[in-house]
């Protein structure tokens, strides 16, 4: 097994958890972390479609399966944020921002040949974006309690450091693929799941945190 | 030129290296702020205390000061004209043209009211707390309450007594003097019973075996208002005030002070 399966499997098992908490807890958790669960659960999907793909087509990974997991994730944290936020301008913000993202997704899919490694940078600045703007909405309301102690915290802190660091490898993903040798993309993408790991390990914080608190317990002021 | 494999590698480390310390230097920033924020408010908090403590005890000791220029007053002049009212109706009396019994009647009424007026001014600040301190004043107030009421008020002191300053002495026994009022007034008991024990902390407690009352209960004229200046004033002086809950029988009240 090589590095990049061995923590494929491993960030794989991070997205099982993170369902698993989230559905086990389904009435517990605050609308925002059900919309995570439901993450987790497209994420399941799309990687265990690309499982089967991958022992179908024997060994050959199809890229259309992870660029739909690409809009999948953007719109589902997207919504994340926009029921953690629960306020109109934010709403009416993120909805144009995901709209935004799917024609500019549509678009680089279609007439740009290295459009798969422009849609994941986008992403991730979307991403990285959402969670600064979560941060400064905390900041504003200074909510009385410790921050550490807010699932939604957590979320944002999850998200500003998974995308930060996948920003780069999504940056040159089709110089990468293009000029290197497979086994030195193998070795990157190999880190990128154990940075999709580590997110997933956060994210069931979150959740944990959150069914402490109770729905809607900690995430509206 | 493209660059070689090794320097892509170290320019991809450096750059996502940069990407996850600037995460790291927003969230930490996030956390440190919030906590800034969260320590300013209770600062701000602390200080809106402070000033409304100032407040309330400058005020306390604006009303100590009116109740003793009053008492002043009502002793030195208004006492001293019924003295002198008192004689020039004793002189009058020894008239022969004059009714006997409207004299007497005149004199007794006299009396009383010079009793009365002694009374309010001690009530209003009662010169021993200055001269013998507080254990002498809540003495003798006991006393004086148990004749006028006829409820005993037993004042029992435990332990070495020490001085308190003024400030400290004037509250307590105005606490004091208000727990007795409303155990005489609410609290149907037979016996209040008053104690004093001295320690690394003062302890004072006001008991009864009356009806009792809900300190919960926020409607009750116990639990309202009295109780929260009781409480105020407890405060300003670095004392507790509580009623004890688990009380079966009537009302006990505790102040604590640490000495």
């Amino acid at each position: 097994m090589t590095f990049q399966t061995a923590t494929s499997h491993i960030q794989f098992a991070g997205s099982i958890l993170l369902a698993f908490l989230c559905f086990r807890n389904y009435t517990r958790i605050s609308l925002p972390i059900k919309v995570l669960g439901y993450y987790s659960l497209s994420s399941i999907v799309f990687q265990s479609a690309q499982i089967i793909v991958i022992a179908i087509n024997k060994k050959q990974y199809l890229n259309q399966i992870g660029d739909g997991f690409v809009l999948a994730e953007t719109v589902m944290l997207s919504m994340v944020f926009l029921f953690a936020f629960n306020q109109r301008i934010a709403t009416r913000t993120i909805i144009f921002l995901i709209v935004a993202y799917t024609l500019f997704y549509a678009g680089q899919l279609m007439f740009n040949e290295n459009g798969y490694s422009v849609v994941r940078s986008g992403r991730d600045i979307l991403m990285i974006a959402l969670a600064i703007g979560y941060f400064y909405y905390l900041i504003k309301k200074q909510p009385e309690k410790d921050l550490l102690k807010f699932s939604m915290f957590w979320v944002s802190a999850g998200v500003i450091f998974y995308f930060s660091g996948t920003f780069i490898l999504s940056l040159f993903l089709s110089y990468l693929t293009k000029a290197s040798a497979p086994k030195f993309v193998a070795a990157l993408w190999g880190i990128r799941n154990l940075f999709r790991l580590a997110f997933c390990l956060v994210l069931s914080h979150a959740v944990l945190l959150d069914i402490k608190k109770g729905a809607y317990g900690t995430n509206t002021f | 030129m493209e660059p070689t494999l090794s320097e892509f590698t170290i320019l991809f480390s450096i750059a996502t290296g940069g990407m996850l310390l600037l995460a790291f230097a927003i969230v930490f920033f996030v956390i440190f702020y919030q906590k800034k924020m969260l320590q300013a408010r209770l600062h701000q908090q602390q200080m809106e205390t402070e000033f409304q403590q100032k407040m309330l005890l400058a005020s306390l000791e604006s009303q100590e000061s009116e109740r003793q220029r009053l008492a002043g007053e009502l002793h030195d002049s208004i006492g001293a004209m019924l003295s002198t009212i008192r004689l020039s109706v004793l002189s009058l009396s020894r008239n022969e043209g004059l009714n006997k019994e409207s004299v007497e009647q005149t004199k007794k009424m006299i009396d009383d009211t010079i009793d009365s007026v002694r009374r309010i001014s001690r009530d209003l600040m009662p010169s021993i707390l200055e001269k013998f301190g507080l254990m002498h004043a809540i003495t003798e107030m006991c006393q004086q309450y148990t004749t006028v009421s006829g409820i005993p008020i037993p004042f029992t002191k435990n332990g070495e007594g020490k001085s308190l300053d003024k400030a400290k002495e004037i509250m307590l026994f105005r606490l004091v003097q208000e727990l007795i009022n409303n155990a005489m007034k609410h609290s149907q008991g037979t016996v209040i019973n008053v104690s004093a024990t001295w320690g690394n902390q003062l302890i004072i407690i006001v008991e009864d075996d009356g009806i009792g009352f809900n300190a919960d209960e926020k409607n009750t004229s116990l639990s309202g208002l009295g109780l929260f200046n009781m409480q105020n004033r407890a405060r300003i002086i670095g004392a507790e005030f509580s009623y004890a809950p688990e009380w079966q029988k009537g009302t006990r009240a505790i102040i604590t002070l640490p000495l």
